[in-house]
């Protein structure tokens, strides 16, 4: 099946083959972590990711890192 | 073309090699073998009692771990010979696989062993080529250890196209390049949907683009910028690629 893993407001481009809806959103799920961890330096802000199918969107996924100030 | 046309062009874009050289090189019995994509040429534990020159196609090595999980540790371009090592240490420590469909030259390390012990320029010239693999492997282990997504897969690239210049299979900054977007994950360690979105954004930014095995540096400034690239741990001595970077 081929997925597409669009942030906020973005539109599908090319997307990726694969096996089912549940290996998409672990995938996207992987990439969201990965690119909180890599933007956490300047901005804590929630990474996002929405997984479409050509039947429509199946899952969204969501990273939010806090930092808590003592 | 003779089979070892390619690697005599590669070792002279570095050292010069006498036309004796090159004809003792020449003179070398190839064995040559197609074989389709995915085919494992060399597997980890193997013995191997020749090593594998790539005159055609691409290949990767890569390990495997206990949990299944692959790491792809290098990528092989027309020229390489990517078992080289194996003349020296006889068990194979990872798997050498073909990525796209190639041809392949086998050489018997018997003959190899002959050519190196008659023809001292050759010995250095095939040494020198498996230093510049280890700083190749250096550079992977910043390039996957420190950069961020976007960066590896631009590095990467930019290291390619690099590659591809000094055997002359670059043309007006594309070249073929038969990966997958799984493929890019397992070399750059990140999930493919990261890829994916990394291209996507390359492609959206008019930097680079990936298309039916085709790359495409659109604009070859901003890839090497973005991937941060020096191209000085290849070690390349021709000025004219020294100049292209």
């Amino acid at each position: 099946m081929r997925f597409y893993f669009m942030g906020p407001g973005e539109a599908a481009d090319e997307g990726l083959e694969l096996p089912d809806a549940e290996t998409a959103l672990c995938q996207a799920a992987d990439a969201a972590l990965s690119m909180a961890r890599e933007r956490v330096a300047c901005s804590t802000t929630d990474v996002s990711l929405e997984v479409h199918s050509d039947q429509g969107c199946v899952g969204t996924v969501k990273v939010c890192v806090v930092i808590e100030r003592s | 073309m003779h089979p070892t046309e390619i690697l005599i062009r590669k070792l002279r874009s570095d050292t010069h090699l006498s036309d004796e050289d090159a004809a003792s090189v020449r003179a070398l019995p190839v064995h040559i073998r197609e074989v389709p994509a995915d085919t494992t040429i060399v597997q980890q534990g193997d013995h191997p009692k020749s090593s594998c020159l790539i005159i055609k196609g691409f290949t990767a090595r890569a390990k495997v771990t206990e949990t299944g999980r692959r790491q792809i540790l290098a990528f092989h371009i027309p020229g390489d010979v990517p078992d080289l090592q194996t003349l020296f240490l006889k068990t194979m420590d990872h798997d050498l696989l073909a990525i796209s469909d190639a041809t392949l030259g086998f050489i018997d390390h018997a003959d190899l062993f002959r050519l190196i012990d008659t023809r001292r320029t050759v010995a250095r010239a095939l040494w020198r080529e498996t230093l510049i693999d280890a700083a190749v492997f250096r550079e992977w282990i910043v390039n996957v250890g420190v950069r961020d997504a976007s960066s590896r897969l631009a590095h990467l690239l930019a290291e390619l196209r690099q590659r591809l210049l000094a055997v002359g299979l670059v043309a007006d900054e594309e070249f073929q390049f038969p990966v997958t977007q799984s493929e890019l994950a397992d070399a750059l360690g990140l999930s493919t949907v990261h890829v994916n979105r990394v291209l996507q954004a390359f492609r959206a930014q008019g930097v680079l683009d990936i298309r039916k095995n085709l790359v495409t540096l659109v604009d070859v400034g901003k890839v090497l910028a973005a991937g941060g690239f020096d191209p000085m741990y290849l070690h390349q001595t021709s000025t004219a690629l020294r100049h292209e970077a």
